[in-house]
């Protein structure tokens, strides 16, 4: 233990012989922009420069294991400081990038006791040892839900709809908070997503809101920011009259399949899905940017759209989702005549062109292939694994079985060899036609704070 | 820019206390660094490495020797006849084995790396520090720091208690 603790010791002395020494590392710039120069932070700055000689210190001190980070902001206020700054955030979200980690899932337990509180726990998919990360008391037994099966920035939005409340929780700082009550009308649609704002480094959850008042068709769109008292309206003015009849067909289908809009380059995606306003779009996703808080579209389809005559309502043909910083739209092909069996994903190369490419061809064959052409939905999720030993998608199953009782199913697939394995099985109890999901992935570890405050305050 | 054999272009590398090393580009090119100042044409004299003596440059040299793509020193046929999984193992036990030294030298080779701008080693010396400073007690960090804990009770309490699972 001693020897551990003489490290930093040693550390500071080797750096303070040695003085200061320029850096081309990205940490170098970046200790300048933690301690900003004003001079309300002249004793902060002072004390951190004794603390951090130079970039060496701060590149170890991004390694440390979240749980030594959360622990060792009782060392000092400086260092509470600097572990709360965004730009360790930002930067230790970079460094974990990199480095290898097995993939973990998060899964919602709730009590069979009949208590009312919900349990959020890790586990890994090889099936060893859980973790209890924490316990929302406030939920009752079965109403809670996760809404985004894969984290943004390490956060998950979970939705308890007997209450009902948003939450958003940290599973790597085991941190959650339940956001300000909201309303819908009884008769309105809602859907929510969770993204983030590059400008503010913080989240925002958003809620598109769509319904009839008389004899029209009303959209609205409300933010949640941390440190918020309530909901507020978009700061860019709400749904655009041009995108109107897109974000009703966005949020109808949302609110009906329950799949929330999607993040990426800074832009939450909804899928615009057929729906009784337009068998088919010409424009097949609706957005909204994080930072204007204004709506847009992606008007060109994949090469695919057009030719096909989609008269399935309620069924799903194509859902989006995210690999490696892309937004792509998967092409359920499995019940088409003659069956096909397969799953293709398409990725967004290009907004403004719309350019598109066929990124893979899953096909389903083998014990598990096809399992998955029989079950009601198919939803590919996203990628898990380090960059070193290669990518896996993930695909989540729903199948129902008999008196409200439903099979949830994860399943990883390797591109590199085609193997298709399931790494996860629930079979829930439900009186909804469509239950909430009860698992996410939890592979990003991240200090983002889901608390309004920052943690030294 | 000396050449020693056809294909494989050479650089020197000088240590503030006057050793000289000659490397191969490719090795040198590991630290960014040296391949900005490489592909900024400033590289046809030798190049001074400032504040990394001859004995850390040396190791770190050793460090670029092992981890250059496996075309370099021992042959284009290397990749082929070793499977990568196999190759990526033993350079795991170099590694374990290069990181045995004492604490000063690690420290030297962190800012080295740093300078260098040779993302692996850091990674390697940073996280072999992290290992043995991560379970330490706050107690033990603040002694050697020599810094006294700025809290107030209540307030390191209150710390204690928002993330009470990170103490268990």
């Amino acid at each position: 233990m001693l020897i551990g603790a003489a490290e930093i010791g040693g550390m500071m002395d080797s750096s303070k012989r040695k003085g200061v020494m320029p850096s081309c590392g990205d940490a170098a710039k970046i200790t300048a922009e933690v301690f900003p120069s004003n001079k309300r932070k002249k004793a902060v700055v002072s004390l951190c420069t004794l603390l951090l000689p130079d970039a060496m210190m701060l590149e170890v001190l991004l390694r440390l294991p979240i749980k030594s980070i959360l622990r060792f902001r009782a060392v000092c206020r400086s260092w509470a400081a600097l572990f709360s700054s965004k730009d360790f955030c930002s930067l230790r979200m970079a460094i974990s990038k990199e480095l290898p980690q097995a993939p973990k899932l998060l899964m919602l337990v709730s009590p069979t006791t009949g208590l009312n509180s919900t349990a959020m726990y890790s586990c890994s998919p090889s099936g060893s040892r859980d973790d209890l990360l924490f316990t929302v008391d406030t939920a009752r037994r079965n109403s809670m839900g996760i809404v985004t099966p894969s984290p943004c920035h390490g956060l998950t939005l979970l939705y308890d709809d007997a209450a009902p409340a948003y939450y958003v929780c940290n599973a790597a700082t085991r941190a959650i908070t339940r956001l300000p009550p909201h309303c819908t009308p009884p008769t309105y649609r809602s859907t929510a997503g969770l993204g983030f704002d590059a400008r503010t480094r913080e989240y925002k959850v958003v809620r598109l809101i769509t319904g009839r008042c008389g004899d029209k068709e009303r959209n609205k769109c409300e933010v949640y920011t941390p440190g918020a008292a309530c909901w507020r309206p978009a700061a860019g003015g709400g749904v655009p009259f041009r995108l109107y009849r897109y974000a009703i067909s966005a949020a109808i289908h949302a609110a009906t399949q329950k799949v929330p809009p999607v993040f990426a380059n800074g832009l939450l995606h909804w899928f615009i899905g057929p729906s009784l306003i337009a068998a088919r779009t010409r424009a097949p996703i609706l957005t909204f940017s994080l930072t204007d808080e204004t709506f847009g579209c992606v008007r060109s389809p994949p090469p695919f759209w057009t030719s096909e005559v989609h008269l399935h309502y309620g069924s799903e043909k194509e859902h989006l989702v995210v690999m490696d910083d892309h937004l792509c739209m998967v092409r359920d092909l499995r019940n088409t005549i003659p069956r096909d069996g397969t799953l293709e994903i398409w990725k967004l190369l290009d907004y403004s062109p719309g350019e598109w490419s066929l990124y893979h061809r899953i096909h389903l064959f083998g014990h598990v292939g096809i399992y998955l052409l029989d079950v009601m939905a198919v939803r590919v999720v996203g990628l898990i694994g380090g960059c070193r030993s290669g990518k896996k998608i993930v695909i989540a199953s729903s199948k129902d079985k008999f008196a409200g009782q439903f099979e949830q199913k994860l399943h990883t697939y390797d591109p590199r060899c085609q193997a298709l394995e399931t790494i996860l099985s629930i079979t829930e109890t439900h009186t909804h036609t469509r239950p909430a999901s009860t698992f996410s992935l939890f592979d990003e570890e991240s200090l983002v704070q889901v608390h309004s405050k920052p943690m030294d305050s | 820019m000396a050449t020693r054999e056809a294909g494989k272009k050479m650089i020197m590398l000088k240590s503030p206390d006057g050793m000289e090393f000659e490397v191969e580009e490719a090795v040198a090119m590991e630290s960014q660094t040296i391949r900005k100042m490489i592909e900024d044409d400033c590289a046809d004299t030798a190049i001074l490495i400032p504040n990394i003596n001859s004995k850390i440059l040396s190791r770190v040299i050793e460090y670029c020797n092992k981890h250059v793509p496996t075309t370099g020193a021992t042959g284009a046929a290397a990749s082929d006849t070793v499977a990568p999984a196999a190759l990526a193992e033993d350079l795991k036990i170099w590694d374990a084995e290069f990181i045995k030294v004492n604490r000063a030298t690690r420290f030297n080779l962190i800012q080295a790396a740093s300078y260098l701008n040779i993302k692996g080693l850091l990674d390697l010396t940073s996280q072999t520090t992290i290992d043995t400073i991560s379970d330490n007690s706050l107690e033990e960090i603040r002694s050697f720091l020599s810094t006294k804990n700025d809290y107030l009770p209540e307030e390191e309490q209150t710390i204690r208690r928002e993330n009470q699972w990170a103490f268990q």
